[in-house]
């Protein structure tokens, strides 16, 4: 079955529809994030800590926000100003972003009129910036952190996997004992291990990197097991045999004969595996390891949320970052398990 | 089950130990240990009068300790812990008041000083008991500071060992063993009689009352063999603690219970206090006091709303929840004004080089950092009051210099202060020849300034004050890195490798003589954090706090040591090498059963904690 | 048999030996260890931390240190925690003690309620009961178990009716055996909620199909035929054949809560092996790092042999032997 078949029937299915356009709002609106959002990431205002969501109601022949006053700043307590609201423009001018990171431009989908200060769609956090646009940003970090993991762990364990399963003998047993002794350490602790040694040789904004390298380094072992079983079996056939016997070099026979009865596993694995690195960023990030101020990530976002005086004074908004991860999990799970049933119902995912 | 009994009714059947020794004997072999029974001893002739009305004894105290001890054994503990605990069973010579700050007696009832200011005799209360029933005596004072200054010897000949300084290696290396050297000379020590001791400073050291006298006297009937053997060090270790309270003996309010690692210690009242009520009954009322080890201060400020624990210190961005249980669990918040606890920002000012030849901080920048213009400018362009309304809800102060304003004493007000005034930033930075560019800032070379701070992960509110700053910096067109390290590697950087550019930190506590802050102020200093350990002053303004600091230390006159570190204050505020953020305030919960609450903003609540009482609970 | 499960628990000790080296050496990359805290402290002299810093071989580098504490684990002697000052071994027990009660309170609780659920959903297959518990299912498996442990908490927040953090009240020691049970009871009960619901999910998808096949069998359509009551053919010979092959899933699932537990343990501030490790990680604790992974580490292998076992125990058709 090649791709395009897969992609005609994933999109016959009402759950592969589903689950492919979720994600592909996640998607769209983390690289339109800065016309999406409605304030920059790192604009603070000390005035209006703990803002709840503002809002929104239809009068006057358009959209209005409601206007919020400071009832009392010991408990950061908001209160609506009676009949006073401001129109939301469409398209109208904000602050100055690049789209996709080269276009620069200061159009949103939301604004509001200068004077009427802001709103907060899902209200703000603990120095007043705006929840709902540092998810959006938030959102280019977790979102993209798992498919650029997925593509190295993938690579590599393909190339691992696949060499190891074509030569067999002993590089392939030197290669699977490695392979076994990652997968039998705990994960999160070789997580947090890793996390220790490595994060002081790099700058805080590079902690991305960091933290890429290190799911990539512990997912790539089970996605190599997975693929030098299938090379096994895959280089047992006579056309295999037929390439080795004319010579040709063990990469070009791995990428000309094996991948391409590969690919539809490689695809099923991968979105399978995909949640695994969003998580493993999110907790990372959660547990004040991963992502650093003042950049932006579900999981440092949540690790706002952990604070006792959320809890109590009921900031109930802080905790939409984990609804997102939720969201997207849930997401590549369906669309995984659709793939699954489209390619092999009996496949073996790990 | 049995065991714990036995312990906890010890001091009330006299017979008690002996009858459980016999149970036990019979019953379950040779494993368990008894404690010896204590020896209620008179009421000591010196006994210190607490002026509070009398009360009902029995009640139990519930409480948290942010984290684990290590040891109870003074001459080893490291953590503020482990000071809290061990502060419950051993006293100093004197201590200070609650409401002034003043030195006054403790287990000293009175002292003189020489008029050359050499000498301090300490007279002892009489009739004091350790809580096994042995005296309290001079001896122990000597024995104490035998621990800190015994010296290593040679087991033949018997002379000295000393290290390659030619400085006497020591037997016990103790805190204190270095913390009590004046210039590196010993103090000397000698009992006059039973209930005196006189020491002898080598040269004037204003200081040596409060840290010489506040130091813990040990009890030598117990120590004294294992000071003899070698094995001081192993005494009082959390072993002892789990498996024979009872060798812990006190000289305070109470003694050591029981111990269990990460969870809890518990203390009973000391039979042998020396302190009266007006009525001349021992104190203290409690009859137990259940300390619960939790590391998280949230899950303990949430136990207090609860209605679990009985005191609790809150964090000033908890007050507003907890607060509202004020009623249903029958408990107060109390506000203590402003805290002893510091944040500030400081600039690396290191000028030297790494082993490569390469400066710690580029040339560049370095010229910034160390022109105090530039400094005043980021002092002037942070939103102190933004902090305070934002991040601590109002419930922190503007801290404008090196004091905290809870030092009364030592606070200086008349410092030159830099409020927000993005406008000054602006203003200093064009005396500079720095200019603006697109809304960017340069430097007289066209260079763009951008520089990087450190602080720690772990810190919340740390956090997002790092965040304010990075905005009031994007204010003034200065492109600021936040990086966040783990609190290891920040110190690494700040105490060996040098290679940072800014960092913010917090500093705790804050002890009540200037001199303690020597390490911190002098240019010689380990945590003279913007360039530690300096073979000579850098700066002429360096040179002189070192002079002023050094008067401070030799002076015994409390005027003039004041007017000498207002001084340091007035150079700290105009040179602004730490550039001083907010200070948090002070909040302290309680529960209403308590009586005798007489909350003081340095002692807290339970200064007078062996006076306080409650309905006893069943 | 014997010779199977001596074996496998041969392979441990070059896994442990990989694994505590690698931990030692990434530990030795970080910077600072468990003195620089002290360090920072004002008024400990510099001397005193020379001096702690050569009693206890900092000064040496990693691989003396780490032959020191080779030959001492070989002696039996994990060694003593830096930060708390006691031997591993006290504190690693109770925290594994507390770990391990909550790993088997997660797994009784998903079992309970998943088993029954999977049976359920496959008598009444393709029914709207099949497709709600289908689709919660995917949702409690996608759901993070920090982010639902955070739920939760929000939850103890604004209702009260649970306690806080640990693993035993505040009175625990003056309480009766009885009452002290209840107390451990009500603290389990969150993480346990937190840790077991996402299996609750998988094991219920197992269950579903597992029993599905069950009944399409050729006993139980014969016991059918024999006249055996729908009630009798079912639960007689369908459950108990369902039920077998998640007994091989037992010390895996075991062995998952085991490391899923870090996170929640975290959150909820529950006293586990997983807070400890985390905790002394951040210090430099190093021993107990070691140790805790040692123990993270054999847990996970005795987990997977024990569904080995039990997998070879309920069908005889598997032979250990011919496994590798």
């Amino acid at each position: 079955m090649n791709l395009r078949q897969i992609f005609i029937e994933l999109f016959s299915r009402p759950l592969g529809i589903a689950s492919a356009s979720v994600l592909g709002l996640l998607y769209f609106s983390a690289i339109f994030a800065g016309f999406l959002a409605t304030q920059a990431t790192n604009e603070q205002d000390l005035e209006r800590t703990y803002h709840p969501p503002t809002k929104i109601f239809f009068k006057e022949g358009g959209l209005r926000v409601q206007a919020y006053q400071l009832v009392d700043p010991s408990t950061a307590a908001y209160e609506p100003v009676e009949g006073k609201s401001y129109p939301l423009q469409i398209f109208g001018r904000g602050f100055e972003y690049r789209l996709f990171g080269l276009i620069p431009t200061d159009r949103h989908l939301l604004t509001l009129a200068d004077e009427a200060g802001s709103f907060y769609l899902l209200g703000s956090d603990s120095t007043g910036r705006d929840v709902f646009s540092r998810l959006l940003y938030g959102a280019q970090v977790s979102l993209f952190i798992g498919l650029i993991g997925i593509t190295i762990t993938t690579t590599l364990g393909f190339l691992v996997g696949g060499l190891s399963g074509y030569f067999a003998g002993r590089t392939d047993f030197v290669v699977m004992r490695l392979v076994e002794f990652l997968m039998a350490i705990p994960g999160l602790y070789l997580l947090l291990s890793l996390r220790a040694a490595l994060a002081p040789y790099f700058e805080s904004d590079q902690m991305f990197f960091v933290i890429v390298i290190i799911l990539a380094f512990i997912g790539w072992a089970g996605t190599a097991r997975i693929l030098r079983g299938m090379t096994l079996s895959i280089r047992k056939h006579q056309y295999v045999a037929a390439a080795e016997s004319m010579g040709q070099h063990p990469l070009r026979i791995l990428q000309k004969h094996v991948l391409p009865n590969l690919v539809s596993y490689l695809l099923v694995a991968a979105t399978l595996s995909i949640p695994g690195y969003v998580l493993g960023e999110a907790a990372l990030s959660f547990l004040g390891l991963g992502i650093q101020e003042p950049a932006a990530s579900w999981g440092l976002m949540l690790s706002q949320a952990q604070d006792v005086k959320v809890f109590y004074l009921n900031f109930w908004w802080m905790l939409a970052p984990g609804f997102a991860i939720f969201v997207t999990v849930i997401a590549y799970n369906v669309l995984g398990d659709v793939l699954r049933d489209i390619v092999d119902p009996n496949m073996q995912t790990r | 089950m049995l065991r714990n009994k036995a312990d906890r009714h010890r001091w009330l059947f006299p017979f008690g130990a002996a009858f459980w020794a016999l149970v036990f004997s019979g019953c379950s072999g040779k494993e368990e240990i008894v404690p010896p029974e204590a020896v209620v001893a008179p009421i000591p002739e010196d006994a210190a009068v607490a002026d509070f009305s009398p009360g009902e004894y029995g009640a139990s105290l519930i409480e948290t300790i942010p984290g684990d001890i290590a040891t109870l054994n003074p001459l080893l503990n490291e953590s503020a812990n482990g000071s809290a605990v061990i502060g419950r069973f051993l006293n100093g010579l004197i201590t200070l008041h609650p409401e002034t700050g003043e030195i006054i007696p403790n287990l000293a009832k009175s002292w003189e000083i020489s008029e050359d200011n050499l000498v301090y005799t300490f007279h002892l209360r009489r009739g004091v008991h350790w809580s096994d029933g042995h005296p309290f005596t001079a001896e122990d004072v000597i024995f104490t500071w035998n621990c800190f200054f015994a010296k290593q010897r040679d087991p033949d000949t018997g002379k000295v060992l000393t290290d390659e300084n030619g400085s006497p290696k020591y037997r016990y290396v103790s805190r204190s063993t270095f913390g009590q050297l004046i210039n590196g000379q010993e103090p000397i020590f000698e009992k006059v009689d039973d209930y005196t001791v006189r020491f002898t400073t080598p040269e004037v050291y204003a200081p040596f009352l409060l840290f010489g006298g506040g130091e813990e006297i040990l009890p030598k009937h117990i120590l004294g063999s294992a000071f003899e053997d070698g094995s001081l060090m192993d005494q009082w270790s959390l072993q002892t603690a789990i498996n024979e309270p009872w060798k812990i003996v006190s000289l305070g309010m109470y003694v050591l219970e029981s111990y269990r690692p990460g969870e809890r210690i518990v203390f009973g009242p000391n039979p042998n206090y020396w302190k009266v009520n007006p009525d001349g009954e021992r104190l203290p009322y409690i009859k137990r006091v259940i300390t619960k080890i939790v590391p998280d201060y949230n899950s303990s400020n949430v136990a207090f709303a609860q209605g679990l624990t009985d005191f609790e210190s809150v964090t000033p961005d908890n007050v507003a929840w907890i607060r509202r249980g004020e009623e249903r669990y029958d408990y107060t918040v109390l506000d203590m004004g402003p805290s002893s606890r510091t944040n500030f920002i400081w600039f690396n000012l290191n000028p030297g080089s790494d082993a490569n030849g390469k400066p710690f901080v580029a040339p560049h920048k370095f010229a910034w950092f160390s022109d105090k213009r530039f400094r005043q400018a980021v002092s002037y362009g942070i939103d102190r009051e933004g902090i305070v309304r934002g991040v601590y809800f109002g419930r922190a102060e503007v801290l404008h210099g090196y004091v905290s304003p809870k030092r009364r004493f030592w606070y200086n007000d008349n410092i030159r202060k830099f409020p927000y005034k993005p406008e000054n930033a602006r203003a200093l930075f064009k005396e500079m020849g720095f200019q603006y560019i697109d809304e960017k800032l340069h430097d007289a070379e066209g260079r763009p300034v951008e520089f990087s701070i450190m602080t720690n992960a772990g810190n919340g509110l740390r956090v997002e004050m790092a965040t304010v700053f990075k905005e009031n910096m994007a204010d003034l067109g200065i492109e600021v890195e936040l990086q966040f390290l783990d609190f290891n590697t920040i110190i690494t950087k700040t105490s060996d490798s040098f290679d940072y550019e800014a960092c913010m930190l917090g500093l705790g506590g804050g002890a009540p003589d200037p001199f303690a802050g020597k390490d911190i102020l002098m240019s010689g200093g380990r945590l003279h954090q913007w360039y530690p350990s300096q073979p000579e002053p850098a700066t002429e303004w360096e040179g002189r706090i070192d002079e002023l600091m050094i008067e401070i230390g030799r002076n015994t006159d409390t005027q003039k040591r004041k007017a000498y570190f207002f001084e340091v204050q007035e150079i700290m505020a105009e040179q602004q090498p730490l550039i001083f953020l907010v200070s948090p305030k002070d909040y302290v919960g309680h529960k209403n059963r308590w009586q005798n609450l007489q909350p003081t903003l340095l002692g807290g609540v339970t200064w007078n904690e062996e006076s306080l009482w409650a309905e006893p609970e069943l | 048999m014997i010779s199977f499960v001596i074996r496998r628990l041969f392979t441990l000790l070059p896994l442990l030996f990989g694994i505590t080296m690698l931990v030692f050496v990434l530990m030795s990359l970080a910077p600072g260890d468990f003195l620089t805290p002290v360090r920072a402290q004002r008024d400990v002299p510099e001397e005193l931390i020379r001096s702690i810093e050569v009693e206890f071989g900092l000064d040496q580098p990693w691989y003396v240190q780490y032959w020191k504490w080779l030959t001492n684990v070989c002696q039996g002697n994990l060694g003593h925690s830096w930060v708390y000052k006691l031997p591993v071994t006290d504190l690693i027990g109770q925290r594994a003690l507390a770990t391990f009660l909550l790993s088997l309170s997660a797994l009784l609780f998903s079992w309970c309620i998943a088993i029954p659920l999977g049976v359920l959903a496959a008598i009444y297959k393709d029914s709207i009961f099949d497709r709600i518990s289908a689709a919660l299912a995917y949702a409690a498996l996608s759901i993070p178990e920090f982010f639902l442990a955070l739920l939760l908490v929000f939850f103890a927040a604004q209702t009260g009716w649970f306690p806080m953090g640990g693993a035993t009240s505040f009175g625990y020691e003056y309480m009766s055996l009885w009452g002290q049970i209840v107390d451990r009871a009500q603290h389990l009960l969150l993480p346990t909620l937190a840790l077991g619901i996402g299996s609750i999910a998988s094991i219920m998808r197992i269950m579903r199909a597992n029993f599905l096949d069950a009944m399409r069998a050729h006993y139980v359509q014969t016991a059918r035929a024999k006249g055996l009551s729908e009630f009798i053919s079912m639960f007689r010979h369908a459950l108990r054949n369902a039920i077998n092959p998640l007994l091989s899933a037992f010390g895996f699932a075991f062995s998952g809560l085991l490391s899923g537990a870090l996170m929640v343990e975290i959150v909820l501030q529950y006293p586990g092996l997983g807070q400890l490790m985390y905790q002394s990680i951040l210090r430099e604790d190093q021993f107990v790092v070691l140790a805790s992974v040692m123990l993270g580490c054999t847990m996970l292998v005795v987990g997977n042999l024990l569904s080995d076992i039990l997998l070879a125990w309920s069908d005889p058709r598997i032979r250990l032997e011919q496994k590798d």
